[in-house]
């Protein structure tokens, strides 16, 4: 395993009180989450806004603490910490999803990008780091000729690619891709899909995909992991898990992606759950899905909460009604 | 069926310094039918939010109408005054923008900006209109509208922002026209599902036709009745939804097609 987490938790506390502040409670944005990551595979995390994607992606990443659980990578407990901790942030890097945010408007592409190459003092000579930039630019698909530009000068899908190389820019193995083509055009998204595939590929690297859109997940991953407000309540391979959907979110997240055929989407049933997420900071009891789930049978759903299951080798769903059903054989 | 809006041979400029001036629409005819939902789909950069803004006469500052037609209601919008304007907007012809977080004023409760947009087009006292706009909260899927009334935009999550949008140009006012310009572009897919459902639902019983500009051909399946496809500041193909993603006949909207995610 690259990477595992044991039953991570990430909490935020909330303060509040007229006169005096203190502690009223906490956000739990991540919540026990289970995940191994295998090298060289692209392990996708889906879910809607306000589960707690992007706050896992940042504890990894060392921005957030975790309040409890252990993160492993290459086997060793994960630290930040020292020397250690310089290496390691060369070995794991990111991109995130808003290409504006993200880039310094007052540095040229060039200065961007060779950022991490002085860091870990990569390169030895100017002229070195130049050249070395130039290739990083034309691995992305762009002309190295424009490395002394600034960031304004580039359309979206062409930040998004300096982004990625400066992450890639200090031969990371593990890269965070934080919701990488959300704020793209589909035609861009696909373009830079494909670039992500290929650099992959010539660099062995190891993906962790979120995204909140499954039909952009369904073209990268080789395992999915559906996230519903801290946890993660199914995963599978994308073939199970577009195929044979078991948890009654996951459908309805499949069930949202709009279909290129105006046949077959007028005929689609309309959506079943509400669109409200409860709050991370009252997680409901029993099962955490149970107000939006359009099935909700058993009393069990409001009282205990159900385990993440395994139904099949690398098949996992969280929910009583799916556990409930293959136990009487049905 | 007779149309509500007739865009011909629409020509845009921007200047770009004193001696130069870039095309950016050239030549766009379109028209929308009375009842009908007209999506609008291309690239970014292909003119899609120029078209809607020039019907709005929004357009920014250095971009002007060179040539051509826009007609609503016997009106032509590129010569009519801009009091006159000024009062077909948000009456006749309304829009929906894409940041519904940054279209909102992040300093006035929701329920007083749709106050103020109630009782500037309609005479009605101001204890009604506020009940009525409860109501209206209420009949878009907004939870406990009492309450929210006097929420900020940033107190509300951005899908519950673009309802208060939907809320404030869509029914409030019952315009004859509205234009939703990438309505639901980041928002989580059940969101959008949900947004877009019910705004084409209340469309439909309202009467009110509608132009749907994004770029996602897989929206446009599900809501539009005809499609106009734009590249580079020009129409490429105007069709009929069902015909459009069976039989696309230019080979740019075939791209486009072929570039939606599936599941």
């Amino acid at each position: 395993m690259l990477f595992s987490c044991n039953n991570l938790k990430v909490w935020f506390p909330v303060y509040g009180g007229k006169l005096f502040q203190k502690k009223t409670g906490y956000i739990r944005a991540v919540d026990g989450v289970h995940m191994e990551i295998a090298r060289g595979m692209t392990f996708a995390l889906a879910g809607e806004s306000g589960c707690g994607k992007t706050t896992l992606a940042r504890t990894i990443l060392g921005l957030e603490y975790p309040t409890s659980g252990t993160l492993f990578y290459d086997e060793a407990p994960l630290s930040y910490e020292g020397n250690a901790g310089k290496i390691l942030r060369k070995k794991i890097q990111a991109v995130f999803q808003d290409p504006y945010g993200s880039l310094n408007p007052r540095r040229s592409i060039k200065d961007t990008v060779a950022e991490g190459l002085e860091i870990h003092s990569l390169c030895a000579s100017q002229k070195e780091k130049e050249e070395r930039v130039a290739e990083l630019l034309e691995q992305v698909g762009l002309n190295p000729g424009l490395m002394h530009r600034f960031p304004q000068e580039f359309s979206a899908g062409q930040r998004q690619r300096i982004a990625i190389a400066r992450s890639i820019s200090v031969n990371p193995e593990f890269l965070i891709l934080d919701e990488p083509v959300s704020a793209l055009d589909v035609s861009i998204q696909g373009r830079i899909l494909e670039l992500l595939k290929n650099l992959q590929d010539t660099l062995g690297l190891t993906y962790l995909f979120i995204s909140h859109d499954l039909a952009v997940v369904k073209k990268v991953a080789d395992y999915v992991a559906v996230m519903y407000l801290g946890k993660i309540v199914e995963e599978g391979t994308p073939r199970q898990i577009y195929k044979d959907p078991l948890h009654p979110y996951t459908k309805a997240l499949l069930a949202a992606v709009p279909i290129p055929d105006p046949r077959r989407a007028r005929a689609r049933a309309p959506l079943e759950i509400s669109d409200e997420v409860p709050s991370a900071e009252h997680v409901p009891s029993g099962c955490r899905f149970h107000t939006r789930c359009p099935i909700r049978k058993f009393p069990l759903c409001q009282e205990t909460e159900p385990v993440l299951e395994k139904k099949h080798p690398n098949r996992f769903v969280a929910c009583h009604l799916v556990q409930k059903i293959t136990k009487n054989g049905i | 069926m007779t149309s509500v809006l007739d865009v011909e041979n629409l020509a845009v400029t921007v200047e770009k310094n004193k001696k130069e001036r870039v095309d950016i629409l050239k030549g766009v005819s379109f028209s929308v039918e009375e009842g009908e939902v007209l999506g609008i789909v291309g690239e970014s950069g292909s003119g899609k939010t120029m078209t809607a803004r020039s019907i709005m006469r929004l357009l920014p500052e250095r971009c002007t109408i060179t040539d051509g037609h826009i007609l609503f209601s016997g009106l032509d919008l590129v010569r009519v005054s801009e009091s006159r304007m000024q009062h077909l907007r948000g009456k006749e012809i309304s829009m929906i923008f894409q940041d519904p977080t940054s279209a909102l004023n992040p300093v006035i409760p929701i329920g007083n900006q749709l106050l103020e947009m109630f009782l500037h087009h309609t005479r009605i006292s101001k204890k009604n209109a506020k009940r009525n706009i409860i109501d209206i909260l209420a009949r878009i899927g907004i939870p406990d509208p009492e309450k929210r009334y006097m929420s900020f935009p940033h107190e509300l999550s951005g899908g519950m922002n673009q309802r208060i949008m939907i809320a404030m140009m869509a029914l409030i006012t019952k315009p004859k026209l509205l234009i939703a310009d990438e309505p639901t572009t980041g928002l989580d897919v059940t969101v959008e599902k949900r947004i877009l459902s019910h705004l084409f639902s209340l469309m439909r019983t309202c009467g009110i036709s509608g132009i749907l500009i994004t770029h996602n051909l897989g929206i446009v399946a599900e809501y539009c009745d005809r499609v106009v496809v734009m590249q580079e500041g020009e129409v490429v193909e105007t069709e009929d939804v069902f015909r459009i993603f069976e039989s696309p006949s230019h080979p740019y909207t075939r791209r486009l097609l072929r570039e939606v995610p599936r599941i």
